[in-house]
């Protein structure tokens, strides 16, 4: 009689703890997937918040606060769940600091915060409307509807404006704006966000070249590929028509007509709002 | 000159507030289209039908950027592959980003393994590129 006494509040705290447990865990996991991992090569790692270490493979959700890094031969290519897009180059580190989404409003913040390597953002339905994170080092930027390209160093930030409405580079009380796509800021870490200026195409290249990687796909996984995007290409009959098109529409709107905006394309702005100046790219 | 500064720090946040998602744009059908084929894509991302299913009809909407992702992270499967440069180079070009799409249509027309039948499409995107900032390339 006794021992069933004592065994009753025990189930009992058994049962509650238990039912705590799997209350956190169910938490956990509805809260948990932000994203998740579309495309890695070798063994990226992810560790997400009070876990341990796990290589990311495809379909490997990813959560906030999550710390990923790669090694030398390593990418990983995420997407969340607002379709915004974030590949991570080789010898990288990075935490994703924030991600809240509501896909009834299609709003809500993403931050990111990299302390190494080298990464692209594209944004999804977040970056319509509110301005995309990321904190480096040497800099704060600021991401609004676009595409943009990272190289995250001990000693500098190179930020560049790939596509979009505007990237800005904030350190020091200084914010340089970039809103013509190829341009590019470098930051000192400690200093300040230099002037935009054209990014080199080498440069470019070289770090999309890093982001690709050099993977070699099997030959039957390579003509798959090579099928499906013909297939979305169209014939080259269509294709030929599908480019005059894209060339006549982007003549008759060409960049220039933001470019030539050009006071616009680059802002100073200083800690003293009254020495608030443009300067010409 | 503190007014001109002025003005154009405003005229830049107006700017920059401009975000036009060409997803909420389209009709109905098409969004529901879009999404349906999002959410396969976040539920089986390897699968290289559904990824590109998802591109086609990511570019059918005008969301070019999501069409990007897509095909960028076909290139970490096999990062040789002159179709999938070519088709980022027309998407980079339609989004004006001219300085990365000359950078893809080079890559493709670098490869051998470009059909014949496609190399000169891409022969005059590339002719027909922008000189935005041609003479700052290296």
């Amino acid at each position: 009689m006794l021992q069933s006494k004592a065994v009753v509040p025990l189930l009992l705290r058994a049962l509650l703890v238990g039912a705590a447990v799997l209350g956190l865990f169910g938490t956990a996991h509805a809260q948990g997937r932000i994203g998740v991992t579309q495309s890695i090569q070798n063994n990226p790692v992810g560790k997400p918040p009070g876990g341990v270490d796990r290589v990311l493979r495809v379909g490997t959700d990813v959560q906030a606060n999550e710390i990923i890094s790669t090694a030398a031969d390593d990418r990983a290519h995420l997407v969340f769940l607002d379709g915004t897009t974030l590949t991570i180059g080789p010898s990288s580190s990075m935490t994703i600091d924030k991600f809240v989404y509501d896909p009834a409003t299609q709003k809500g913040e993403l931050a990111v915060n990299a302390t190494k390597g080298v990464f692209r953002i594209i944004g999804g339905r977040i970056s319509k409307t509110s301005t995309i994170a990321v904190t480096t080092p040497a800099a704060t930027m600021g991401i609004r509807g676009g595409i943009a390209v990272f190289g995250v160093q001990a000693s500098a930030t190179t930020s560049i404006l790939v596509f979009g409405n505007s990237l800005t580079v904030t350190a020091n009380g200084v914010t340089q704006t970039i809103t013509v796509p190829g341009l590019s800021v470098t930051t000192p870490t400690g200093g300040t966000p230099g002037a935009p200026t054209i990014a080199v195409q080498g440069n470019l290249a070289a770090a999309l070249g890093a982001l690709a990687g050099n993977a070699t796909a099997a030959a039957a996984t390579v003509d798959a590929i090579q099928t499906l995007v013909a297939s979305n290409l169209g014939n080259a009959v269509t294709l030929q028509a599908l480019i005059q098109a894209i060339i006549v529409a982007n003549t008759a709107t060409p960049i220039t007509t933001t470019t030539t905006s050009t006071n616009l394309a680059v802002i100073v702005v200083p800690e003293n709002p009254n020495q608030t100046q443009a300067s010409p790219n | 000159m503190k007014k001109l500064g002025t003005f154009l720090l405003l005229a830049t946040v107006l700017v920059g507030c401009q975000s036009p998602d060409p997803v909420q744009k389209a009709s109905p059908e098409l969004q529901r289209e879009y999404n349906a084929a999002f959410q396969k894509m976040l539920n089986d991302p390897g699968n290289l039908d559904v990824v590109m299913a998802y591109a086609q009809v990511a570019t059918k909407t005008g969301d070019y950027e999501g069409a990007v992702g897509a095909y960028e992270s076909v290139l970490l499967v096999d990062s040789n592959l002159p179709r999938v440069k070519l088709e980022l180079g027309i998407l980079y070009y339609r989004l004006k980003s001219y300085d990365t799409s000359r950078i893809y249509l080079e890559g493709a027309l670098a490869s051998p393994a470009l059909p014949a039948e496609v190399r000169k499409p891409a022969e005059l995107l590339l002719a027909k590129m922008p000189k935005q900032s041609k003479s700052q390339r290296t």
